[in-house]
């Protein structure tokens, strides 16, 4: 029963395909692009920010669906199973670099059709205001207290997971780390002094720097954030350290390649949007446009580097 | 139909339930990868619960089987309940791939004739209506997504 | 600080927020009466229509959607037992009663009128105290939480019901299913059966509406050839001044503990009004009478919930980081406007804080004035036929976990827990102590598995902490006036038999 559904499901949509090809025409019908985080989160604004302007320069509506779950893992399934055509597409998070390896998704990147990065967010190493002056006294003071400072991140195997690992690396430094649900915990577990330092992004740490209350040492991205010039990049301190996180758009695989590029024409275009530069300044996110080719290269580079960090971790599950 | 049966029966089956669980959520939790140093480990709160919960669930059972006591479950028109049951199954089985739309019709139609609420006419006036008035709510006023199956709204 | 909040009332007016504040809690009242949408989905539907509104508009918006959310999920658990919210989870219990009784009427107006003045007072507590209260909230760490987890699970012994073992039996049955998914500490994903759905556990909301909504509609089925129960005419909207008196010491104690539930990152609206029930009944002088349908039940929850509202937003303006899931979300809605929230919008944006806290005060009084007036329609719902009732229940039950997330493994986990809530409840297993231990017992485990982290190892970290101590005191008293308590009252009950 289920494949006879199934099979007139495949069949009815390659009679679709088959007659846009014939047409030639792509797209012809509203594209969907599913957010596998719930309304209203930073995943979210990007996705609808981006679809705001999406009649204007694909000729349809551009519609956002939320379909949380699963740490993101059941809307992405969604955009796995759908078909290749080009009018289902989903935001696709970092971590799908790596959490097919942790066990928790059942599918990596290579099993979507990537289309453009959109945004980047770096990493950056916080405290709370007057413990630590810069990174060498952090470093100093972690090696000669191996263990004892506790870093909050957002959960065990995400990117601010693994970026707090990837500078105990480089550093050579033992630290603990100190998992929460989510940043906001994290923050406010540092701002209680019951933390030492949190690694998540400077975007969600901004409105508690520019108050004072808690002190960026760093950034871990290859430049400086916009909102924080006079905060050095880790790697200009010296240690080979760039974890960011990044959100792109990909349909599933074997999108073809014509309409790879249909797609990624108009929403390089859709991007360069006031509007959506300005949502995406408000919200602290960094734009940052990667073409199909760059932004494969992008995630490609992250999963080697991030790798061995899971390895160290103990987080290796999957082979 | 009547269906009855004994508190003390469902008691002894939840019992043994928990033992099962028991069981299950030890061996389950036997691959659970090994707790790195100074931590708590993904096996160590389940295990306890389950342990915990065993023993009350033993103490119930004992407690039920050791009194001689007449309570019991009294199912009114258990057909009826049942076959509720199975049109849920089916609505929510089938929501998704044939559309709010044109199920939720059926659906309460289905109930309303189950209960012998009305006449034909009013039994599927109520349950067009009804649908209408949910999709105006939801769809309409507020734009929150429902099935959409094969009519494609 | 007057003379700002004055401001603030006065722009309210000028700039025709306070309009925008009336549509929001009517919208926020419907949103959170329907099953499935609560008012964090309430606030996120919103934010790409604010786009571009005056922000003072717009965050009136959102703080009238947020408020008549919670107190709107009240109205459906008290008529249908149908918790249009988590938050209402507890309301169900002596609400759902009352009405039962013929008294919707009077359960909806002790509903309106507890929300309205907890949410009163949580909205003072904000406005006057935000920044104290923010400085103890930051000094909660995980072995405080844990603390709080274990109070709140003392709470089972309140709402057990005729069994103690069994209630018990369902509270762990609650946290050992909250155990399913990702490890909040390791990352490993437990009992999930290679099911995606299953990754982050089972969703509250589904569970909850299954348990009380399908499960009361099943009865329904059962009983679907019995006379209706006639409604008491409502002569009067409101209750007697005596009545007042009675719930007012309970409202303005959840009032408190609601704001501070809401206050700690973390923990939100349903925790709020689960402490607050168990505690009013714990000091109520009729507290064996909690359950049947009392006033107080009903007043402390919906009190405690509505200040929790109002606490969740003390840190999300002092600190930036907020309270809880609608606040979160508000929190992104605030940064689309422009607004960085956090400690520097006091000093950038007195007039935009202010505004809000003048709306959050308003917005109370609109519930009062939009529930009173409501009530006698919203219970002339019970005059409907009971089959009409019975399967209305059925289908908002099932559109509501569908539409919380668009899914459909949600509408399964509402008909199976529909179905054997229908069947535990008869044989006297009870439905809360599950749902407490589903809501805590993430709570207790991840902040435990956090405390042996920074801890390192030393268990000891729960005596040595002074707020820690406070919890312990909390917890040894609220046991032992237990315990006396049902000594007392299994005297009573022998005498009685002699």
């Amino acid at each position: 029963m289920r494949k006879c559904i199934a099979g007139i499901i495949v069949l009815m949509s390659m009679i679709f395909t088959l007659g846009a090809f014939a047409q030639g025409k792509f797209p012809t019908k509203p594209i969907k692009i599913i957010v596998p985080w719930n309304a209203g989160g930073g995943t979210d604004a990007v996705a609808r920010a981006l679809a705001r302007s999406g009649e204007k320069y694909l000729g349809v509506p551009v519609v956002v669906e939320n379909k949380p779950g699963g740490s993101g893992a059941v809307g992405l399934a969604e955009v796995v199973q759908a078909a290749p055509d080009g009018y289902t597409l989903a935001i696709l998070p970092v971590e799908l670099g790596f959490m097919d390896k942790t066990g928790v998704y059942p599918f990596g990147f290579k099993d979507f059709t990537p289309i453009m990065n959109l945004n980047t967010d770096p990493a950056a190493l916080t405290v709370k205001s007057g413990k630590f002056k810069s990174v060498a006294d952090f470093v100093a003071y972690a090696k000669a207290n191996p263990g004892k400072l506790k870093v909050g991140h957002s959960g065990t195997g995400l990117l601010w997971h693994l970026a707090a690992a990837v500078f105990a690396k480089e550093a050579g430094i033992s630290l603990t780390y100190v998992p929460f649900d989510g940043a906001a915990p994290a923050i406010a577990a540092l701002i209680g002094n019951q933390i030492d330092a949190v690694t998540v992004s400077g975007a969600e740490v901004q409105a508690q720097v520019k108050a004072g209350e808690l002190t960026m040492l760093a950034c871990m991205g290859d430049k400086r954030l916009a909102n924080f010039p006079e905060i050095p990049t880790l790697m200009e301190l010296g240690y080979n350290v760039n974890v960011s996180t990044f959100r792109g758009i990909g349909g599933p695989k074997g999108l073809p390649a014509d309409r790879v590029k249909i797609l990624h024409d108009a929403f390089k275009k859709m991007m360069e949007e006031p509007d959506f530069v300005q949502t995406l300044a408000k919200m602290g996110l960094g734009i940052d446009y990667r073409s199909t080719a760059d932004y494969k290269k992008l995630a490609d580079d992250t999963a080697a580097t991030l790798a061995p960090i899971l390895t160290e971790l103990g987080l290796l599950r999957n082979k | 139909m009547v269906v009855s049966f004994k508190v003390k029966w469902l008691d002894l089956f939840l019992g043994i339930l928990s033992i099962v669980l028991l069981v299950v959520v030890f061996v389950l939790s036997a691959s659970f990868p090994e707790p790195h140093e100074a931590q708590l480990g993904a096996a160590v709160f389940p295990r306890i619960i389950a342990l915990v919960l065993a023993v009350v669930g033993v103490y119930i059972l004992v407690r039920a089987m050791g009194k001689k006591s007449n309570a019991a479950v009294d199912i009114n028109n258990a057909q009826k309940v049942l076959l509720t049951f199975f049109i849920l199954l089916l609505y929510g089985l089938f929501l998704k791939k044939v559309g709010f739309v044109i199920l939720t019709p059926v659906f309460i139609a289905a109930l309303l004739f189950l209960m012998r609420f009305s006449n034909v006419v009013t039994n599927l006036l109520t349950s067009i209506l009804t649908t209408a008035g949910i999709y105006l709510i939801f769809k309409v006023l507020l734009s929150v997504p429902l099935p959409e199956g094969i009519l494609g709204f | 600080m007057v003379q700002y909040l004055l401001n603030g009332f006065g722009h309210l007016i000028q700039t025709g927020s306070i309009l925008a504040l009336f549509i929001g809690v009517f919208l926020g009242i419907i949103i959170g009466a329907l099953p499935g949408l609560t008012a964090t989905m309430g606030i996120a539907l919103l934010i790409p229509f604010t786009y571009g509104m005056d922000p003072s508009y717009a965050l009136s918006l959102m703080v009238g959607i947020f408020a008549g959310g919670i107190y709107g999920g009240s109205i459906s658990a008290i008529l249908l037992k149908t918790p249009g919210t988590p938050a209402a989870g507890a309301t169900v219990l002596d609400g759902y009663p009352l009405a039962q009784k013929g008294q919707a009427g009077k359960a909806v107006a002790v509903s309106t009128i507890a929300s309205a003045l907890g949410g009163l007072i949580g909205a003072l507590i904000l406005t006057f105290l935000a920044p104290q209260i923010a400085k103890i909230a930051v000094l909660f760490g995980p072995p405080e939480y844990v603390l709080l987890g274990i109070y709140g699970l003392s709470m089972i012994s309140y709402v057990a019901g005729k069994s103690m073992a069994k209630g018990i039996f369902m509270g762990l049955l609650g946290i050992l299913i909250s155990t399913i998914g990702i490890d909040p500490i390791s990352g490993f994903p437990r009992f999930t059966f290679g099911q995606l759905n299953l990754l982050n556990g089972l969703s509250l909301l589904p569970v909850l509406i299954g348990l009380f909504a399908a499960a009361q509609a099943f009865e329904g089925i059962e009983k679907y050839n019995e006379p209706q129960a006639q409604q008491a005419k409502i002569n009067r909207i409101g209750i007697s001044g005596k009545e007042f008196l009675r719930i007012l010491p309970h409202i303005i104690k959840s009032a408190f503990i609601g704001t501070f539930v809401g206050a700690v990152p973390g923990t939100g609206t349903d925790i709020a009004a689960f402490l607050s029930y168990g505690e009013a009944k714990r000091s109520s002088k009729n507290g064996a009478e909690f359950g049947t349908g009392v006033i107080e039940g009903v007043a402390a929850p919906e009190s405690g919930n509505n200040a929790c509202v109002n606490g969740a937003m003390i840190p999300m303006f002092t600190l930036g980081i907020p309270g809880e899931a609608a606040t979160a979300v508000m929190l992104g809605g605030l940064m689309l406007l422009g607004l960085q929230p956090g400690p520097l919008l006091f000093k950038d944006n007195p007039q935009v804080i202010y505004t809000v806290f003048a709306s959050t005060i308003t917005s109370n009084l609109l519930i009062l004035v939009l529930g009173l007036l409501g009530a006698r329609f919203f219970a002339k719902v019970l005059q409907l036929p009971t089959k009409l009732i019975t399967t209305m229940i059925f289908v908002l039950a099932i559109i509501g976990s569908y539409a919380m997330r668009n899914n459909a493994f949600d509408v399964g986990v509402t008909i199976i827990a529909g179905f054997l809530g229908y069947i535990l409840t008869k044989a006297d297993y009870p439905v809360p102590p599950l749902l407490l231990g589903l809501i805590l017992g993430p709570l207790v485990e991840s902040n435990l598995g956090r405390t042996v982290i920074i801890s390192e190892g030393n268990y000891f970290i729960f005596f040595t902490r002074p707020l820690c101590w406070l919890f312990w005191v909390l917890i040894l008293y609220t046991v032992i006036s237990n315990i006396t308590k049902s000594k007392r009252a299994s005297r009573q009950l022998d005498q009685t038999k002699r």
